[in-house]
């Protein structure tokens, strides 16, 4: 076939051949159909005031022809709009038949060439085939130049009058095909428009249904208080948080969970809720997050083509406040207290990648007024217009910056200082931070810690470095760095 | 991506010779695997950014390798990236190092 691609969006167009999209399309098109009505007419007057009275017949006889060309181009066109032809059979053909009209008349001028583009017009038509309408293109020269030779046999030559009528057809035949083209382009243009309208709005839908399936941005669980934001690179994203809420104690979260699903836009946003459930579920069932971690990653196993996902899940203990973490490759968390800031290292492979991973966990006490920063790596690969990263550095900076500030301050600050980074750079990546304060009634409190002393109290929990496979590094000789 | 493979007894290196590593390209180092010897290096002097589809290729790629015995170091990462590395894991399965600590392997 000559074009299958558009089919679709001429068939969505059947029944709107006498509806246009808007004035500039039916500008152009009746624009067109003039031009090309008023150069036939004009052939025909030329044909007929300057030629021999012999001649007449044969102009008449091309204006036939244009009129032949001219019902060919609207008739395509009505088919098309009936989802009954594509009109690239027709633009090409009647291009390309034109043209050979116009090179074939500057040699003869005669009857035979101008019936050319109607006849092969009208063949591509019916067979919407190139390969045919090459073949009766070359095959029409070959015509052309016997007749040539025929003619200068019996020693008649080609009338100038003719010549000119005939090209002047033919430019009609090429302004009608191109205002034919041009319609269906600007009306595939409209349709693509409101296609893309049509998306816009369903993603707003989806950004919308995202959004609300999200934890409340602020909650206050006794001690805790906790904020996060999470600005997604398009209308849907990939990164998410949850609060695991107290088995039996009402309005208490007993965990914070993090996690980035690997790419953007609605595939990760589909993993993501795929991911999101299944964590709920396992966290349900279990306390300690290495094992809750463990479990969602062999769930993901049996997913097909599911990428990778970064999560890192903190279990709070109320009782003894100290946080039990697990981390399946997601940035590292801060711990701050007054200026002091710390970074809870926790390699981990990400969730998705390989089963019969254990994942380590670590148990942090909590002193009061510390504050626990969780983000997604959108924000630390945040780039401006040269290619800088925010970088672990400034978050850190940032964080320092913002210390004696609640969590929904401390959030939004953080923010800030990414957006003031960036500045007009187009977001490449999801972005999410959340930040986790505990501040005891004054009966309660502990001292805070002393320069130099480490923010929390952290403790391997359980198996910390040996997966399924049990490597372990540098056990080559190698100097790592 | 373009990639410039050399070869010695028992290493290969391969340059990443792009400067961001993604899904695909990441699936073109991995087209690359049947080419890996006991001992490989990848070399991402030139790279510059990694995304996440990259990092779970690259991840996937070096646990596979050494699964099947194989040794992969790699070279010239970034401060960036190094830290990145570390939090996935992926240092256990590929460690960086600095080339000339690997010269003794690439003489052998």
């Amino acid at each position: 076939m000559i074009l299958e691609s558009g089919q679709r969006s001429y068939n969505s167009a059947k029944a709107k051949l006498w509806r246009w999209a808007n004035q500039s399309e039916q500008r152009l098109y009746l624009g067109g159909v003039g031009l090309a009505l008023f150069v036939m007419a004009l052939a025909l007057v030329l044909g007929l005031l300057s030629g021999p009275t012999d001649r007449q017949g044969v102009v008449i006889a091309q204006f036939v022809a244009g009129s032949l060309v001219f019902a060919f181009s609207v008739y395509g066109d009505m088919q098309t709009a009936k989802g009954q032809m594509t009109p690239q059979t027709w633009q090409r053909g009647a291009i390309i038949c034109a043209g050979l009209v116009i090179v074939t008349g500057l040699f003869t001028g005669e009857f035979f060439n101008i019936m050319l583009a109607p006849l092969l017009v009208g063949i591509a038509h019916r067979r919407e085939n190139q390969r045919l309408l090459i073949g009766l293109g070359l095959g029409a020269v070959v015509l052309i130049a016997l007749e040539v030779i025929v003619f200068a046999i019996l020693g008649q030559n080609s009338n100038h009058v003719s010549s000119a009528a005939t090209s002047l057809t033919a430019v009609a035949a090429i302004t009608l095909s191109l205002a034919t083209f041009m319609r269906r382009y600007q009306s595939e243009v409209e349709e693509y428009q409101d296609e893309a309208a049509t998306k816009a709005s369903e993603m707003e839908v989806a950004h919308e249904i995202q959004t609300s399936l999200m934890p409340p941005p602020m909650f206050t669980s006794g001690n805790w208080t906790l904020a996060a934001r999470s600005l997604p690179a398009r209308d849907v994203g990939g990164d998410f948080y949850e609060y695991v809420q107290h088995p039996h104690l009402d309005n208490t979260i007993s965990g914070i969970a993090i996690g980035d699903v690997a790419g953007k836009g609605i595939p990760a946003a589909l993993q993501m809720a795929v991911v999101r459930t299944l964590f709920r579920i396992e966290a349900r069932r279990r306390i300690f997050p290495g094992e809750t971690l463990m479990s969602v990653n062999v769930a993901l196993q049996a997913e097909r083509s599911f990428g990778m996902v970064t999560m890192l899940y903190a279990f709070i203990d109320i009782n003894s406040n100290t946080l039990h973490l697990a981390n399946a490759g997601h940035n590292y968390p801060l711990l701050l207290n007054g200026t002091l800031l710390e970074e809870v290292k926790m390699p981990g492979l990400p969730l998705g990648i390989d089963d019969g991973i254990d994942y380590e966990e670590k148990v942090i006490k909590i002193t009061p007024g510390t504050s626990v920063i969780f983000y997604t790596d959108g924000v630390v690969e945040a780039m401006d217009n040269e290619d800088n990263l925010f970088s672990f550095e400034r978050l850190k900076e940032a964080v320092q910056a913002n210390q004696n500030l609640g969590p929904v301050d401390m959030v939004d600050k953080i923010l800030a200082e990414i957006a003031n980074f960036t500045k007009s750079a187009p977001q490449s990546d999801d972005i999410t931070v959340l930040v986790l304060q505990y501040h005891p009634q004054p009966a309660e409190a502990d001292e805070t810690p002393k320069q130099g002393e480490p923010v929390g109290v952290a403790a391997d929990f359980g198996d910390s470095r040996k997966g399924s496979l049990g490597l372990e590094t540098g056990d080559d000789g190698v100097n790592w760095i | 991506m373009a990639l410039k493979i050399e070869q010695g007894n028992d290493v290969t290196i391969i340059h990443i010779q792009n400067d961001s590593v993604d899904a695909v390209s990441a699936r073109e180092i991995a087209g690359a695997s049947d080419q890996m010897k006991g001992n490989t290096i990848l070399d991402f002097g030139s790279v510059m950014f990694i995304n996440s589809a990259g990092i779970s290729a690259l991840l996937k790629l070096v646990i596979e390798a050494r699964k099947q015995g194989k040794k992969l170091y790699a070279v010239n990462v970034t401060a960036h990236h190094r830290k990145v590395f570390e939090m996935v894991d992926m240092l256990r399965y590929m460690p960086i190092a600095k080339m000339e600590d690997l010269l003794p392997l690439i003489k052998a």
